[in-house]
């Protein structure tokens, strides 16, 4: 008994002299390090690729949407007053100079034709870069044009009075509490009013005039005619501020406004349009509870694609802010399954002709059939041009989320966390009446849809992305690809403050001497310096704000910002050196260079977090920035090393291409290489001036994107940081001097 | 003598009860109807519950001995294109909420705790009596649930759940309050089966829908209305019903036959291990209906002596039993010569036609130019809703097919003797050169008799 009993003490002494498993498991992770980082980034790389794979077939989440459960009441009957009243619009606008005032005295008086609540919008001109707005939509291209700002500031010159306005009617539910509203957005371009717009509003009244028979209702359905003179954003947007806060300060003037604008669209008559004016209160800002949701629609001329009668769904919000899947699921269901429309999802032009992409998806498909036949059970292959497609749809929305921008008048709503989609139909330029009955018959039966939700919309999705109009991807599986490129920072910066050789004794010791030696001098220099250089960061963001309100043109803009970008750089290192030495002349009087690898091991620190908190706020942005900064942070070393290690005796090949690579990577991703790549690769497709660059900078703040922040306050420090490294002296070859 | 006595004992209790059985009489009948759910797209739980509703009421169950839960209010939703109104067809020929609904618990009172409180009579002080179950030994409770469920719950609202053993603790109380004599439970919803596994109270019949790891369906959409208006199981049970009256024989083991598992898409399960009476001895009225047996006997009105003529029902109610068929329907039926119901009748008959003949005879003598002189006379005897003779077995189905469940079948319950009216009409055709002349005694039209 005894003598087992000191058995087990000695197994005893031996396990607490063993260090703990956590500690084995992290000393072997940093002994691997570069391998497992590697391993994890070409694991993100191929997780992203196989994303359509993991896409699950959307479903309709919430119980009380039942879509398409009943009979649209929209017959062939308001599909001919739908294309009589279009007819009857572009008439009227061919005949009168002033097409706004006669379209919006056209509206009123159909509004006022059913019983409903009328009112006039007015609202000013907004800021020189909403014109951005429609870049995403001008031909598919990524273009942002000048000659939208330019124009628009000669427009200005001339009538300084012009301002959109938009008409808005309100059906009251007849049974309906009234304390909660759908909105109807219809788009109209007053300024070059056309076909496309006279068949939107055609629609629109068709669809307002059968609405307000509806026994159903049990909200209130706002039509707003939005004036999308300056594009439908911001129409939408003014209006939707005022709806939600009201300017009380400009109240009188505003009323003042309106009702001038009022008398002067409804002058024809002289007395009597007073009188109307004041019995149906056309100039009150009338109001319909809170708003569950936005629906805007526009009928566009273009071609039926294969055979199908095809319309659009735009969703993306601000910073890639999505409505709810559900939203996106009932009109796909009610499209596809009663109307027997197609619902499409923009992709780029281009993107599908990406040799790689293609490549790629020809060898996941020959690995699919090839484990379909290993296991039957494996069967996931998909058809290349399946693959590509998925692809495509989803690289064009991850860009527009990446842009920041939203895709359309939908993102107004957004920003008061309200659930919006913009529908685009595709209608030959014949429009046949057909097709309009079906365009009404899915609109009401979305609006009937979302009349019988009970709630805000909750129960499915919010964060996701669409692979194809009926799969999804949430945001269990795309978080997966990011935490795999981003784990291997952490292990990096480990593997850096504690370098592990392999035995366990000498590691003890090399760890104890890298913190001796360096003392926590190295620490708090190279703290100083990432911080230093942080903050310049700031400052650059700062400066670019500042900048933005000049009164000169964009070429003077961006160069005064380089200018003073590199200069308060210089004037950072300065400020930086002076600090390092006083630290160094208190702690060990050695000054100098800092050692790099703890620079590094903060640097990384700093990017893991930007990125981390980047993809809370935008995800596809940290995806790409991840794609980009993580190559850069683990493959830098400072040119010298990595030549004293190509001459060494003990090198081999992969280390030397790693090196090289590494360089490479981190040169290119460098402020200054950048936009030369960018320039090389895509200088065929984009206008890449200087004005223009400046111009997307401006246009990026207006619209508080998360990329401007992304690039200036993580990407712009961490690659200076590499830079520094990159061409930082080893302390060794400083001792020999 | 003990034997003797113990028989004479039974015979009693037989002639008491009306029943085979020994232990409390069936006296009163009670319905409990529950609809759990609430919100719009759960319309066709309260169409169900409404319909069950209705056809305890048509079969003679009184608005104070049913008590009705609806979770939510369908009629008044915004969403409903037809307000006040709730239908449990696509075909809208029945509106349930139409006449006098008496919604007992509503809305937000429809919880757990206020329904187990029903059950066990344990109110608050302030509970007025329509909101109580008012039971006793001697009544048969009908209760119906449907909702939401799962295994061994329902769903009430979207707050809480029952438990199965919940329910049999519940009814478990009842029998030893003795707050009923037998009870039917009939469950609408997924899974039902589960919620009737754990009940031990003696006297308790449970059929649920579905099985466990089953769903109930619905079972059809009204593209109109915008949403499903009924399901499955408790559309194929109120069309059994539709075919039935107060004095049908008809039995549960009938009604347990008729769940066919491909039109429910589930399988239909019942529990009779705690019921004592043989399921093709159970007559559905004994729950679903309210039978009453009215009886008067002489000597409640001994000042009247043997002159007041005491009306026997017997052979009227035989002679309704034959007829399943609503009042409208039968009036446009053709009525069969019936029998005199006494001398009396039989008396002013006979003097009507002596009356007819003089006439006849006189008429003819005086225009001199009859040639044939045609008397028919005909006394029929209208009770209730009439009856009628079919004239073959397809008129019968016909018939049937029309009465099906949205028929609009109005009740006929006779429960008093005055509702049965004798009615003697007698037409007499003369016929002249070849016209009909034609004239008569008694009123044409069939008076509306149902209370």
């Amino acid at each position: 008994m005894e003598s087992e009993a000191v058995e087990e003490k000695a197994d005893k002494v031996v396990v607490t002299l063993k260090p703990r498993p956590l500690v084995r498991l992290g000393r072997q992770l940093i002994l691997h390090v570069n391998i497992i980082s590697i391993l994890c980034y070409v694991a993100g790389v191929v997780g992203i690729l196989i994303l359509p794979f993991l896409a699950k077939n959307t479903y309709i989440s919430e119980n009380a949407l039942m879509p398409g459960s009943a009979h649209s009441a929209f017959n062939n009957f308001d599909s001919i007053y739908a294309r009589s009243s279009a007819e009857e619009l572009l008439e009227l606008a061919s005949q009168n100079p002033d097409v706004q005032r006669t379209i919006s005295r056209w509206i009123i008086q159909e509004m006022l034709g059913v019983g409903a609540d009328c009112y006039i919008h007015p609202f000013n001109s907004p800021a020189p870069a909403f014109s951005s707005t429609r870049f995403p939509k001008s031909s598919g291209h990524f273009k942002w044009t000048t000659a939208a700002n330019s124009s628009f500031s000669e427009d200005e010159g001339q009538q300084q009075t012009t301002s959109g306005v938009n008409v808005v009617g309100i059906i009251r539910a007849p049974q309906g509490a009234g304390n909660e509203a759908v909105v109807l957005v219809t788009p109209y371009d007053s300024a070059a009013f056309e076909q496309e717009s006279a068949w939107t509003l055609g629609m629109g009244v068709a669809l307002f005039r059968e609405l307000s028979q509806a026994l159903w209702l049990a909200r209130d359905v706002v039509w707003l005619v939005a004036d999308s003179k300056y594009g439908a954003y911001p129409a939408v947007d003014s209006w939707l501020k005022e709806y939600h806060s009201p300017s009380i300060s400009q109240t009188s003037t505003y009323d003042k406004m309106t009702l001038d604008w009022l008398e002067k669209i409804l002058s024809e008559d002289g007395q009597s349009s007073k009188e109307v004016i004041h019995s149906q209160t056309l100039g009150d800002f009338k109001r319909a509870g809170t708003i569950a949701s936005g629906l805007v629609y526009e009928l566009n001329l273009g071609l039926r694609q294969g055979g199908k009668d095809t319309f659009t769904v735009w969703a993306e919000g601000p910073n890639g802010q999505m409505p709810n899947l559900d939203f996106i699921n009932i009109v796909n269901s009610i499209a596809v399954y009663r109307e027997s429309l197609q619902l499409r999802l923009e992709t780029l032009h281009g993107i599908k002709n990406w040799a790689w992409l293609r490549g790629a998806g020809v060898s996941l498909e020959e690995i699919g059939k090839y484990a379909r036949s290993v296991n039957p059970g494996w069967n996931f292959a998909m058809a290349a041009s399946v693959y590509v497609d998925n692809m495509a749809t989803l690289f064009s929305s991850m860009f527009f989320q990446v842009i920041g921008l939203p895709t359309g008048a939908h993102g107004a709503f957004r920003d008061y966390q309200i659930d919006a989609i913009t529908l685009q139909f595709t209608v030959t330029k014949n429009g046949q009446d057909y097709l309009f009955s079906r365009i009404g018959r899915l609109l009401e039966g979305v609006l009937r849809s979302v009349n019988n939700l009970l709630e805000k919309w909750h129960q499915s999705f919010f964060l996701y992305f669409l692979s194809s109009p009926n799969r999804y991807i949430s945001v269990l599986v795309y978080m997966i690809p990011l935490g795999l490129l981003l784990l291997g920072l952490p292990l990096q910066a480990a593997a850096l403050c504690y370098p592990v050789k392999q035995t366990s004794k000498d590691a003890k010791d090399l760890a104890h001497s890298n913190l001796t030696s360096d003392g926590s001098g190295g620490w708090l220099e190279a703290l100083v310096l990432v911080g230093a250089v942080q903050l310049w960061a700031f400052f650059s963001t700062l400066a670019l704000f500042l900048i933005s309100d000049m009164d000169s043109t964009a070429e003077t803009k961006l160069l005064t910002w380089s200018v003073i970008l590199v200069f308060s750089l210089m004037a950072t290192f300065r400020v930086q050196r002076a600090l390092a030495a006083s630290i160094n002349d208190e702690s060990k009087g050695s000054g100098g260079n800092q050692n790099w690898a703890t620079v590094k091991a903060v640097t990384i620190g700093f990017t893991c977090i930007g990125l981390a908190v980047m993809s809370t706020v935008n995800f596809p942005v940290s995806l790409i920035g991840a794609l980009a900064l993580v190559p850069m942070c683990i493959g830098v070393f400072p040119v010298e090393r990595s030549w004293r290690y190509a001459q060494s005796q003990g090198r081999s090949a992969l280390g030397v291409a790693a090196l090289a690579l590494g360089t490479l990577w981190t040169l290119a991703v460098s402020p200054l290489g950048l936009p030369v790549m960018l320039w090389s690769l895509y200088g065929h497709l984009l206008d890449i001036t200087p004005g223009n660059v400046w111009n997307f900078a401006e246009s990026l703040l207006q619209w508080r994107s998360a990329l401007l922040p992304y690039l200036l306050v993580i990407h712009l420090p961490c690659s200076v940081l590499c830079l520094y490294i990159l061409l930082s002296r080893l302390p060794t070859q400083r001792r020999r001097q | 003598m003990g034997p003797v006595l113990s028989h004479v004992m039974v015979l009693l209790a037989l002639i008491a009860g009306g029943h085979a059985t020994l232990g409390p009489a069936h006296t009163n009948n009670w319905a409990v109807l529950v609809c759990t759910s609430r919100y719009w797209f759960n319309y066709r739980h309260m169409a169900n519950t409404l319909s069950l509703y209705r056809t305890v009421k048509r079969l003679g169950i009184p608005d104070d001995h049913i008590i009705l839960m609806l979770a939510d209010d369908m009629a008044c939703n915004a969403r409903n294109k037809y307000p006040a109104h709730v239908f449990n067809n696509e075909d809208h020929r029945l509106n349930l909420y139409g006449d006098n609904v008496e919604v007992d618990y509503r809305g937000y009172e429809v919880t757990v705790e206020n329904f187990l409180r029903l059950l066990t009579g344990r109110h608050d002080a302030a509970v007025p009596r329509s909101k109580r179950l008012l039971t006793d030994e001697n009544s048969n409770i009908l209760l119906y649930m449907t909702g939401h469920g799962g295994d061994k719950f329902l769903k009430f609202q979207d707050a809480g759940d029952i438990q199965s053993n919940d329910l049999a603790d519940a009814f478990a109380q009842m029998y030893e309050k003795k707050r009923y004599r037998e009870l039917l439970v009939m469950v609408d919803t997924c899974q039902a089966a589960t919620l009737h596994s754990q009940l031990y109270s003696p006297g308790v019949f449970a059929m649920g829908s579905s099985l466990k790891g089953e769903n109930s369906y619905s079972h059809h959409l009204d593209p109109d209305v915008g949403v499903t208006v009924v399901d499955r199981f408790t559309y194929y049970t109120l069309q059994f019903f539709e075919n039935l009256d107060i004095f049908s024989n008809t039995t549960l083991q009938s009604l347990l036959r008729s769940y066919d598992p491909k039109l429910l898409d589930s399988h239909m399960h019942y529990r009779n291990d705690l019921f004592s009476r043989p399921l093709d001895k159970v007559l559905l009225t004994d729950f679903f209906g309210s039978v009453m047996e009215v009886e008067h006997t002489r000597t409640s009105y001994p000042m009247y002596g043997d002159d007041m003529g005491v009306y026997e029902p017997e052979e009227e109610v035989e002679a309704l039993k034959a007829s399943p068929f609503s009042e409208e329907e039968v009036s446009e039926v053709p009525i069969n010569p019936g029998k005199f119901q006494s001398t009396s009748d039989l008396q002013v008959t006979l003097g009507l036609l002596t009356l007819v003949i003089i006439v006849s005879v006189v008429s003819v003598t005086l225009l001199g130019k009859g040639d044939i002189v045609v008397v028919i006379f005909s006394s029929n005897v209208e009770i209730g809703g009439g009856y009628y003779s079919p004239k073959d077995e397809n008129d019968v189905q016909r018939r049937h097919k029309r009465s099906d469940l949205n028929g609009p079948a109005k009740s006929v319950a006779l429960q008093e003797p005055w509702h049965v009216l004798t009615n003697i009409n007698i037409q007499f055709y003369v016929v002249i050169e070849g016209r009909w002349l034609t004239s008569g005694t008694g009123p044409k039209a069939v008076p509306h008799l149902v209370p």
